[in-house]
């Protein structure tokens, strides 16, 4: 006998809430690991990081975050050694023991493309708390709570501690990072942007203040202080300083801002092409995207000095800049 | 009837179906993703590769509906399949440049998952054989979780059954018998999601489909006896 099994009658798993907290976790992974040789070609240390930091303004707010390399004391590497096939995940998905996130895998990387991550077998998917062993044992008791995400009970061990204010006096960039994530999954904008505040602040760690500036631009914009939003925005900037986009990225961002009408962040990211590639293989196009960009401005600011003579004053045609 | 026709799930065909699903919340609403929801996945791909974040997001709010339910139909729970897909994602978003058609991103995505979910599947099992979780077959199936709220008690009992009978079926066989007679892919991308040739794929299914015909009781038959399980 075989089953007769109408599809509508299988549950629907793709929940907004599930597909929203996976995005959460992936987009704080996504620095420095989003692309390939491609991506990373533009630098060599940090590969993609920044790129993903430009792209975020780019985006309108996409916050980039790196999740923190060493929330808690560091752990020798107990696997993850043996990448897999190209096309095919790690069984391992190793994760940072004391720490860091544990539930979130850190995916072995290329042997080309940097140190790999610590991990340990603290944190394998599919392992109970009790399998996962003692790595984490020597981190604080509110280091593990955050990086498991279970930010409730980071918060209760903090406030028996004395708060979180102390705690940030002393803590890493990495942890401060983590207690920012947990602030502002609790909806407490303000103790993430004290959190944050102090690692936007630390030029000796621009990897780490340009994610926080970041994300602070995003809180800021959230408030609707365009002030701060774009103070901070500048920081990530600053901090980002001297890395640039790859030329393709810098090409297909070109492309992409002149398909959604941004003529003037055509112009300026034209300009900037020109001097970095000025023999880049994409010149062309861009000569082009350029030239048409000056034209639709143009032609906007023509249309609005035309209504300014009909309307005495009004404002000018909109662009999406 | 065959259950590689009654199974069949509607999977979206197109990007805007999968856009549709996959809504995302109010923090996405600014979103650059947004402005490049209508392009293709080749395009998307390309971007990403070249350090697009709101590429990739928009690659990703595309075809996560499609992972989290492949992820959680292989493994008939949807629980823990968030790191599955968190993983698959991480990974195929690492390698884009080893794509060599981005327009088949989302069978490229679907291996990974699949792949994730047979080391999953693997790793329970070594887990039971060390006496470290429950034996096989000592927990019940979450019916509640498998099938859709408005499905009738008898279609939930027949899915109870089915699932607790392919949960005992060998990985790779519960595996390419759920791409092909539950997720509805055709031999071949079975075959290429499964990481396996064709012949060994349509071998899979067959064995794992004698064994449910083998053993399936139809609920609304009284008369028939329950199944012992796996031989």
């Amino acid at each position: 006998m075989k089953p007769s099994i109408d599809p509508s009658d299988l549950g629907d798993h793709a929940i907004e809430a599930r597909v929203e907290r996976v995005w959460e976790r992936l987009e704080s992974n996504l620095t420095g690991e989003l692309g390939g040789p491609r991506a990373r070609h533009a630098s060599k240390r940090t590969g993609f990081y920044v790129a993903a930091a430009l792209a975020a303004g780019f985006a309108g707010g996409i916050g980039v975050s790196n999740w923190p390399r060493s929330l808690g004391p560091s752990t020798p590497l107990a696997e993850s050694r043996d990448a897999p096939p190209s096309r095919e995940p790690s069984t391992a998905s190793p994760s940072l023991a004391a720490g860091r996130r544990a539930d979130t895998p850190a995916l072995p990387r290329d042997s080309t493309s940097g140190p790999r991550p610590r991990a340990s077998a603290s944190a394998r998917p599919g392992l109970t708390n009790a399998e996962r062993g003692s790595s984490a044992d020597a981190a604080p008791a509110w280091v593990v709570a955050c990086a498991n995400y279970d930010y409730d009970k980071a918060y209760e061990l903090l406030d028996a501690q004395g708060g979180v204010g102390s705690a940030l006096q002393q803590a890493t960039n990495d942890q401060r990072l983590c207690l920012a994530s947990g602030s502002r999954q609790r909806n407490q904008p303000e103790l993430a942007k004290l959190a944050l505040q102090g690692v936007a602040d630390d030029s000796s760690d621009p990897d780490r203040a340009a994610i926080a500036a970041a994300q602070l631009a995003r809180i800021f914009e959230d408030e609707g202080n365009t002030e701060e939003q774009r103070r901070y925005e500048q920081l990530k900037e600053i901090r980002s300083k001297g890395r640039l986009l790859s030329e393709p990225a810098l090409c297909e961002k070109l492309k992409v801002q002149a398909e959604v009408g941004a003529h003037r962040t055509v112009l300026e990211l034209a300009r900037q092409y020109e001097n970095q590639y000025p023999s880049g293989t994409c010149a062309a196009t861009v000569q082009a995207l350029e030239a048409a960009a000056k034209a639709k401005l143009a032609a906007a600011e023509s249309a609005a000095s035309s209504a300014d003579d009909d309307a005495d004053g009004d404002s000018p045609a909109p662009t999406n800049d | 009837m065959s259950p590689r026709t009654v199974l069949r799930l509607v999977v979206p065909e197109t990007a805007e179906a999968d856009t549709r699903v996959s809504e995302p919340p109010t923090r996405s609403s600014r979103g650059g993703h947004r402005q490049l929801a209508a392009f293709a996945d080749d395009a998307l791909v390309s971007l990403a590769a070249a350090g697009e974040t709101a590429a990739a997001e928009a690659l990703y709010r595309r075809h996560a509906p499609y992972a989290l339910n492949l992820a959680a139909r292989i493994a008939g729970s949807p629980t823990d399949i968030e790191d599955v897909v968190h993983d698959a994602f991480l990974r195929a978003f690492q390698r884009l440049d080893s794509l060599r058609n981005p327009a088949a991103f989302r069978t490229w995505l679907g291996s990974i998952v699949v792949y994730g979910m047979r080391s999953r599947l693997r790793r329970e099992k070594l887990r039971r054989i060390l006496g470290l979780s429950e034996a096989r077959g000592a927990q019940p199936v979450d019916i509640d979780r498998i099938a859709s709220p408005s499905a009738s008690p008898a279609v939930r009992a027949e899915l109870a059954q089915l699932y607790a009978l392919v949960r005992t079926l060998p990985t790779d066989d519960r595996i390419a018998w759920t791409l092909r007679c539950i997720e509805g892919h055709e031999l071949e991308e079975a075959a290429a999601l499964a990481d396996c040739s064709l012949a060994t794929v349509k071998r899979r299914i067959a064995r794992a489909q004698r064994f449910i015909d083998e053993h399936f009781v139809d609920a609304r038959s009284p008369s028939e006896t329950e199944s012992e399980g796996h031989p």
